[in-house]
């Protein structure tokens, strides 16, 4: 019981520990496993929008590419709004000292995995880069999305 | 909103919402008989709340609210907005207040066709000019620099010279014609309640799109008036 506590409780703490065994793990692997942390430094580097309710910031895992670690969270606002507050949901791809390479908006393909250099989400995007919709991205080792496919989620990982 | 069911005020923008539905069927041919303007309808009763609400008689989309991107996006023409935004309503955000309620709604109604839109950035050759140059390779060139260099891209660059694009050499001449990377339409996203609430709410509201439908299946057919 105690074992399955201190597991659980990792997880919890850990979040980032997940995500990779490149060489250069990120610089503040800390701040990604630290709610508070984390937020401050998106407002800081005005990532968010103090206009805006913050009602999600999550580091959901790390994409590996070239052993070089990038991690992937999940950014989700409201507007300030009396009626039907519009939702401003974006996927931020982060280089190792936390600094945005790209934002992603979507608004049910939540990213939910990461393997290797492949974004697995909860359910299609469109982007203005590619032709078609999709629900799994690629990315090159600039944080640029390269390739968006469809696949089937019984043929993921 | 059930307020609405007795007042004729709740029709006041009808007029408005059903000259920009037929404008837009006629500036972009695929949206024709696409849109139920009934359903802008039931997003300005639902973004405004009302009539008994003060958004009513001002940001009656919502546009143009604190923190909300959409004002942002048409004002600045980002993500497609130029090309779907009539000039005329381009002109009137960069000079008229977004709390006019009319204007408003148009805003509100263009961002709604701006996140239907499907675009691609591709390149497109310069319309004005349909000369061919020629250049000849420097060293240190890549077809990423020439392109810059003489106002092409790399998909001219290759279409105009098949074969040659693979290591290039200085010395190596390359044909291209004038072009750009721009985004263009390439369709429109199937318009039902579903697609039209998470294009325009974002996903923020989890009931946007059970509101419209509430609206429009349950209220507009019992609407006295």
């Amino acid at each position: 019981m105690l074992r399955l506590l201190l597991i659980t409780a990792a997880i919890l703490i850990f979040p980032a520990c997940q995500t990779t065994n490149t060489k250069n793990p990120p610089q503040k692997s800390l701040v990604l496993g630290d709610q508070k942390k984390l937020t401050q430094h998106f407002a800081t580097l005005g990532y968010t929008t103090p206009d805006r309710n913050l009602v999600a910031l999550i580091h959901v895992c790390t994409l590996e590419i070239a052993q070089h670690a990038y991690p992937v969270i999940d950014l989700r606002e409201l507007a300030k709004s009396p009626n039907s507050p519009r939702g401003i949901n974006r996927i931020m791809v982060l280089n190792e000292k936390l600094e945005k390479l790209n934002a992603i908006d979507y608004t049910k393909g939540r990213p939910l995995h990461c393997k290797n250099n492949k974004l697995y989400l909860g359910a299609e995007v469109q982007l203005s880069e590619f032709p078609e919709p999709g629900n799994v991205l690629t990315f090159d080792r600039n944080g640029s999305a390269v390739q968006l496919e469809m696949i089937d989620t019984s043929h993921w990982f | 909103m059930n307020a609405g069911l007795t007042d004729k005020r709740w029709d006041e923008y009808d007029v408005l919402i059903k000259t920009q539905v037929t404008d837009y069927a006629k500036r972009f041919k695929a949206l024709e008989n696409k849109m139920d303007w009934k359903i802008i309808k039931a997003m300005v009763w639902t973004e405004s709340g009302g009539v008994t609400s003060p958004q009513w008689k001002t940001r009656a989309m919502q546009i143009g609210n604190s923190g909300d991107p959409a004002f942002a996006v048409l004002k600045d023409l980002q993500e497609g907005s130029d090309l779907v935004m009539s000039v005329e309503l381009k002109l009137a955000l960069k000079s008229e207040s977004v709390e006019k309620p009319e204007l408003n709604i148009k805003a509100g109604i263009a961002y709604l066709y701006t996140k239907m839109v499907k675009t691609l950035f591709q390149s497109v050759l310069d319309a004005k000019d349909s000369k061919t140059y020629e250049y000849t390779v420097i060293a240190g060139d890549s077809l990423d620099k020439i392109a810059k260099k003489v106002g092409s891209t790399i998909e001219e660059l290759r279409a105009s010279n098949p074969g040659s694009t693979g290591i290039i050499r200085p010395g190596q001449k390359f044909k291209y014609r004038k072009a750009a990377i721009i985004r263009v339409i390439t369709g429109w996203r199937e318009f039902t309640i579903d697609t039209i609430a998470d294009a325009y709410n974002g996903g923020g509201d989890a009931s946007y799109a059970e509101k419209l439908t509430y609206i429009t299946t349950v209220l507009f057919p019992k609407l006295v008036r």
